[in-house]
């Protein structure tokens, strides 16, 4: 199994760790993985029922991704128990089940849909950044990062893009409230709830009135010569929408902190929009932001781990990312980085369904940022604090700019 | 030279695709990477070579 050595050492406990709410994590993200990492291949956390597994390098990450008859994606939250996941689809299915549901949304994700909805995202784009230039500042958070993914992909959908406000504020609530109180509990399990009514209402409403959406298409796609159930109307619908709604925008935050950080970077991206696209790999490489999660099969030893089955490994995205056997100088920043190789989408059967519109929306948002906006700063004294959990970014980020151009 | 996808191994990333479109091609519905020519022209090798090392599948290989 992965190009296993034999374990020298035991691998490492890290009691209670939790990367959804570790402090020490959420201070040093993602550069605390390296420092990990220094310590093997893999640890260990006891903080859950069944034995957490958080593999470190890049080729036992990709093979626990690739090898989906070993780590199930049956559930992929690693501390939640397996009746806690609700269906997910296809996320949370495996091969061979998965790929007949992944073929339906396929040409809705593909490389050439996104090219040819490129227009619609630049124009969006514009509209959101003009809505504030004159102004010289903006949250880049709230303003920006996270309306601007959100309307494309409500578009796509077909959500009423003018209620985007309601549903951010559940998927805020759905996401980020991850502490394991009874309260948070309860919080997150009423904002899911909101949302499937929401999205069921969708799907009936599709049915009666069809339209040129991705939910209508769905009500008419069939798998196995059976029309879709609602059930799976509903898994499906409601992981685009928080698969669409929050990656997107995390990767945002990082890049504008570090656009705002490095003013030479600004400059070569403004003077070479031609390289936009490597620079988006390695930001995409450097800030990943997803850490997710699969179930073992069954017993088996791999990285160097004695695991059982029903435990659980974690593949941190960015840990993976920064391996140094993988890639040259992988915990430096380089924005002109030629050759390089990430496993932020994934890898496996489950490769990130919206990669290629995500591509798309970062590089028309450095262009675009940068044609109006061509210096700024981070507010001086602001406290930009990050969430971890599944899916990283930063809370907030207040910007600031000379506003000449008025 | 030739290059050879391993349909199995290929999920669809298109970073052949993006760094090489004179040489690879994507299916829509299944999503995987397809090779247009019989033979690499020696002006397009410098670039499938970058393809074939930036895949994060190692699903592209490389035959002289």
């Amino acid at each position: 199994m992965g190009k296993t050595q034999p374990p020298t050492n035991p691998v490492p406990l890290r009691p209670r760790f939790n990367h959804e709410i570790d402090p020490a994590l959420m201070r040093e993200y993602p550069a605390l993985w390296d420092t990990f990492r220094a310590d093997g291949r893999a640890f260990r956390s006891d903080a859950a029922r069944w034995n957490v597994w958080y593999l470190m390098g890049f080729d036992d990450v990709r093979e626990a991704f690739q090898r989906s008859d070993l780590f199930s994606s049956r559930t992929v939250i690693a501390f939640a128990e397996e009746k806690e996941q609700m269906p997910w689809i296809p996320l949370t299915l495996d091969p061979p089940e998965h790929q007949k549901y992944r073929r339906l949304l396929n040409p809705w994700f593909s490389e050439t849909t996104a090219k040819e909805i490129a227009p619609r995202v630049r124009e969006r784009c514009i509209e959101l950044i003009e809505s504030f230039r004159a102004t010289g500042r903006c949250d880049l958070v709230t303003d920006f990062a996270r309306l601007y993914p959100t309307t494309i992909f409500m578009k796509i959908m077909g959500l009423p893009v003018e209620e985007s406000g309601t549903f951010l504020g559940w998927i805020d609530e759905m996401m980020h409230t991850t502490d394991d109180s009874g309260v948070s509990r309860t919080v997150r399990s009423s904002a899911q709830q909101r949302i499937m009514e929401y999205l069921g209402e969708l799907i009936n409403a599709r049915r009666k009135d069809p339209r040129d959406d991705l939910v209508t298409y769905l009500t008419r796609a069939s798998i196995d010569d059976r029309p879709l159930t609602d059930m799976e109307l509903m898994a499906i619908s409601f992981l685009l929408y928080m698969a669409g709604l929050d990656t997107v925008a995390g990767m945002l935050t990082y890049i504008f902190r570090h656009l705002a950080d490095n003013p030479d970077h600004r400059k070569h991206l403004r003077e070479h929009p031609e390289s936009i696209p490597d620079a988006v790999e390695e930001f995409l490489r450097y800030y990943a932001i997803v850490t997710t999660s699969r179930v073992v099969t069954h017993d088996l030893e791999f990285g160097g781990c004695p695991m059982r089955a029903g435990d659980r490994v974690v593949l941190p995205t960015a840990a993976a990312n920064r391996d140094p056997n993988q890639i040259a100088e992988a915990d430096h920043f380089k924005i002109d980085r030629s050759q390089n190789r990430h496993l932020s989408f994934g890898a496996g059967p489950h490769r990130c369904l919206g990669s290629h519109l995500a591509r798309v929306e970062l590089a028309v948002a450095i262009e675009e940022w940068h044609r109006r906006i061509p210096d700024y700063r981070i507010e001086p004294g602001a406290n930009v604090t990050q969430h971890v959990a599944g899916v990283a970014g930063l809370d907030t980020l207040p910007l600031i700019w000379e506003n000449s151009r008025g | 030279m030739k290059v050879i996808v391993d349909s199995n191994r290929c999920q669809g990333h298109a970073r052949c695709r993006a760094i090489c479109p004179e040489l690879f091609e994507l299916d829509d519905l299944d999503q995987k990477s397809r090779v247009k020519l019989e033979t690499v022209p020696p002006e397009l090798e410098k670039k499938t070579a970058r393809a074939v090392n930036e895949c994060p599948e190692d699903a592209l290989s490389l035959v002289r």
